[in-house]
């Protein structure tokens, strides 16, 4: 169960592919590029191009579909809200009438493309972090900020946040899931009544969970002193980036698929 | 009266490839009143046995029956949850409430139970060794131990019948499990079942009627502090030590030297001086 | 080589300015290759102690020299945590990396070591605390043993002459405190000074001295041996490991000679003999 709930964040999952080796900082990029041409494109064939080249990189990442698609369930609400919000209030030629509420043909197809849309940004961002390393993240994003660093951006820190903050998601998740069991032990009850009700039902699962946060950074924060942790100045790396020709190539691909698959789109809707 | 389960088997992850079976075709019986210590090595399902005994987990297969009411019929799940009191390991990091008085009632309004919960409070206070001093002040400004004690007693204020405890101990110093043993048992005295859940064998071995021991999900062995000495000694469970003086007590009976057992220092001590004079007269 | 480590003179610290001193005149020398055990219940301020020997602290009075640098002295904070690395209680509170080896590295990379050096060293110390074919692992798929064994490289990692480890078994199970124990043996072995911190009688055999606070207050010192005849251990909230309190009983009951060491073989065979 905890695993699955690390998973289902998209935690990092060590493997050896083509994908797990390359510079985390064409990964970046590519998964920018990605998400741009998931926005981009708005017709059956666009979508159904980066549905294959989602499939493909999947295969290549060795994390496979059934996997990618655990790690949506967190977000499948926001989905379904989408698609429910957008069949709803798209205007158009209605299909179905009731008083003030209609359903549009024009409103079913905006609920899927934005679903779609969503569910590939999620997929595609994802598979950015199933396959490298927060600490690799980190660095890549750092490295990336670098040139912002003139114009006074904390690019280490920033980066040094993301890496702590992922290396707790389970963690934390693990504690939730014990605090939440506690108070059920308790006989409080989590899911029932109306929204403020439930959210007040909360609130002793959150204050126990605030103070164990605190805690914990506290506790992280002196072990990191006590390892000579100075922030971003001096540090060196035991992995330093090398940025490969597979990694020039790679993103190249990357872009030039972004830019085929959007201008075929267009070209044959005209 | 008693927690009664029978061929319970729980599976994480079912249907991935993940999938592992934390429980297997347990059965074992807790009677009403009795310490009954379920041992074993991180991962022998013996905290997921203990979730189940008061329904926060429910059976893939098999049956958990707490007195007359069956985990399988839910109206009766939120009595069992009374029923059985569940104490998790670290109990002091789920308190939340501003006084102790509000963490003491927070179990009994959840359950309706909101007559004289200033009695209940300080009676609770009470068997956990703290005075009504205690109802006003922060539980956030509490010592380690007396944290520890208030999540015990908050457990304790709905008037479970069984008390289950994960790893009770851990994390304290000598004195702290020691006092905590000691309240534990005082509670045990007036009626209530106690059901540790622990790794360690030696505070099992001095504080419990029945030991079990699980391995790989399954019940390794069930029986009496001295028959499950016995047991391990021939049949090493994986993880847990065998106390060394439960050792030594083997060692002495191989040679034939029959001592009643005690794992406590000073007794097993007193059983040995006095097999000496037997054996001299 | 300078023999010592660390040379505590009268120190006293308080965590408010004004209030109970959590350390009150501790005077204390460690020497390259000592083992100390450094004992006490809760709030005896043994961790804040422990804090200490790597400047985390600094002495309100008195002082505390390490490789006779003074820790109040902010220039040599750096040298004096190159000196001496620090495995706290909580394993999963001081790992910052998701990937072990990444966490291993931490340390180096702060310490701003050329890339093959800080690799160099990761591999050594994964190896040294069994951690080797761990090294790609995430580390939330580890046990608690080997959690705190991978904070414990992570400081091997730093390649200082003494490691202080405060209280590394409270949160593991039987099979875990094994592991770390041999761990912190074999790193004796090989010449490290280790300071551990700890109220389990049972983990303090292998130490060559031993250090018991209460209230602040360093009460005793002395070897293992002889911290277990004493008979204040109860109000130092310490409690002696039942074979040795057994053993105490017998002997003082006369049952076993006082010769006789509180080791099950030799027990065993005592009382054969006597019986």
């Amino acid at each position: 169960m905890k695993f699955l709930d690390n998973m289902s964040f998209g935690q990092y999952v060590p493997a050896d592919s083509p994908i797990h080796r390359a510079d985390p900082r064409c990964k970046i990029v590519s998964a920018v590029a990605l998400i741009t041409g998931v926005f981009l494109v708005k017709e059956p064939l666009g979508f159904s191009s980066w549905i294959a080249v989602l499939i493909f990189l999947s295969r290549l990442s060795r994390i496979g579909i059934p996997m990618m698609l655990r790690t949506v369930r967190p977000v499948m609400l926001l989905i379904a809200f989408t698609a429910v919000i957008n069949v709803f209030f798209t205007s158009g030629t209605p299909l179905w009438e009731m008083g003030p509420v209609s359903i549009t043909s024009e409103g079913i197809r905006m609920g899927i493309y934005m679903s779609l849309r969503l569910l590939l940004l999620v997929l595609f961002a994802n598979l950015l972090t199933l396959t490298t390393s927060p600490m690799a993240l980190a660095d890549g994003i750092e490295s990336l900020l670098s040139p912002f660093k003139k114009i006074g951006m904390p690019a280490h820190d920033i980066a040094m946040m993301m890496t702590i903050a992922l290396r707790f998601i389970p963690t934390l998740l693990n504690e939730t899931d014990r605090i939440m069991k506690a108070q059920l032990a308790r006989g409080a009850d989590l899911d029932r009544g109306g929204l403020i009700r439930r959210l007040k039902a909360f609130i002793p699962v959150l204050i126990p969970l605030f103070v164990i946060v605190f805690q914990r950074a506290d506790d992280l924060a002196v072990a990191m002193e006590a390892r000579c942790y100075r922030g971003g100045g001096g540090r060196t790396r035991m992995k330093p980036f090398i940025w490969s020709w597979r990694d020039g190539l790679s993103l190249v691909f990357v872009i030039i698929s972004v830019v085929v698959i959007t201008l075929l789109e267009g070209r044959l809707k005209l | 009266m008693s927690i009664s389960i029978k061929n319970l088997t729980h599976i994480y992850h079912r249907g991935t490839p993940l999938e592992v079976a934390a429980l297997s075709d347990v059965s074992l019986e807790i009677p009403g009143g009795s310490w009954t210590s379920i041992v074993g090595h991180t991962g022998s399902g013996k905290s997921t046995l203990a979730q189940h005994m008061n329904a926060l987990l429910l059976p893939d297969m098999g049956e958990v029956v707490v007195d007359d009411l069956s985990v399988s019929s839910k109206k009766d799940l939120r009595e069992i949850r009374r029923k059985v009191g569940l104490v998790f390991q670290y109990p002091e990091q789920q308190l939340f409430a501003e006084t102790v008085k509000d963490e003491l009632s927070f179990g009994p309004k959840n359950w309706g139970m909101t007559d004289n919960l200033d009695d209940l409070s300080e009676k609770v206070l009470d068997q956990v060794g703290l005075d009504r001093t205690y109802l006003d002040r922060s539980p956030f400004k509490l010592s380690g131990g007396e944290k520890r004690r208030v999540a015990i007693a908050s457990v304790l204020a709905v008037s479970p019948s069984y008390l289950v405890l994960d790893e009770p101990t851990a994390g304290l110093d000598a004195s702290g499990r020691g006092y905590l043993l000691k309240l534990l048992n005082k509670i045990n005295n007036s009626g209530t079942a106690v059901v540790m859940v622990t790794h360690d064998l030696e505070i099992a071995l001095d504080m419990s009627d029945r030991i079990i021991a699980l391995q790989l999900g399954k019940v390794a062995h069930s029986g009496s502090p001295r028959d499950t000495v016995l047991y391990m000694s021939s049949n090493p469970v994986p993880g847990l030590l065998l106390p060394s003086i439960a050792d030594l007590w083997v060692k002495l009976s191989k040679y034939g030297m029959e001592i009643p057992f005690s794992c406590d220092p000073s007794t097993m001590a007193k059983n040995i001086d006095e097999k000496r004079r037997g054996t001299k007269k | 080589m300078d023999i010592s480590i660390a040379s505590l003179q009268g120190l006293s610290y308080s965590y408010l300015e004004v209030g109970n001193l959590a350390l009150d005149g501790i005077d204390l020398e460690v020497q390259r290759g000592d083992w100390i055990a450094l004992l006490g219940g809760n709030g005896s301020g043994k961790s804040t102690l422990a804090k200490h020997f790597n400047a985390l602290l600094t002495p309100m009075q008195g002082a505390c020299f390490i490789c006779g640098m003074d820790s109040r002295d902010d220039k040599n904070l750096w040298e004096i945590r190159k000196t001496v690395s620090m495995v706290f209680q909580n394993p999963e509170n001081q790992i910052v990396s998701t990937v072990v080896e990444d966490d291993t590295a931490f340390g180096p990379e702060n310490l701003g070591l050329p890339t093959e050096e800080i690799r160099a060293r990761v591999d050594r110390a994964l190896k040294i605390a069994g951690l080797w074919d761990k090294a790609e692992v995430a580390s939330y798929t580890l046990s608690g043993g080997q959690k705190q064994r991978l904070a414990i490289a992570g400081a091997i990692a730093m390649d200082t002459p003494c490691i202080v480890l405060d209280e590394p078994t409270a949160m593991l199970d039987p099979q875990g405190r094994k592991e770390v124990m041999d761990l912190l043996k074999s790193l004796h072995d090989k010449g490290t000074t280790i300071i551990h911190i700890t109220h389990r009688l049972e983990e303090i055999e292998n130490a060559t001295k031993v250090v018991v606070l209460k209230k602040g207050k360093l009460v005793w010192r002395g070897t293992p041996k002889e911290l277990f005849l004493r008979q204040e251990l109860e109000s130092w909230g310490l409690e002696l490991p039942p074979m040795v309190a057994m053993w105490r009983e017998l002997a003082k009951m006369g049952t076993i000679g006082q010769d006789v060491p509180p080791e099950t073989e030799r027990l065993v065979q005592a009382l054969c003999q006597s019986l």
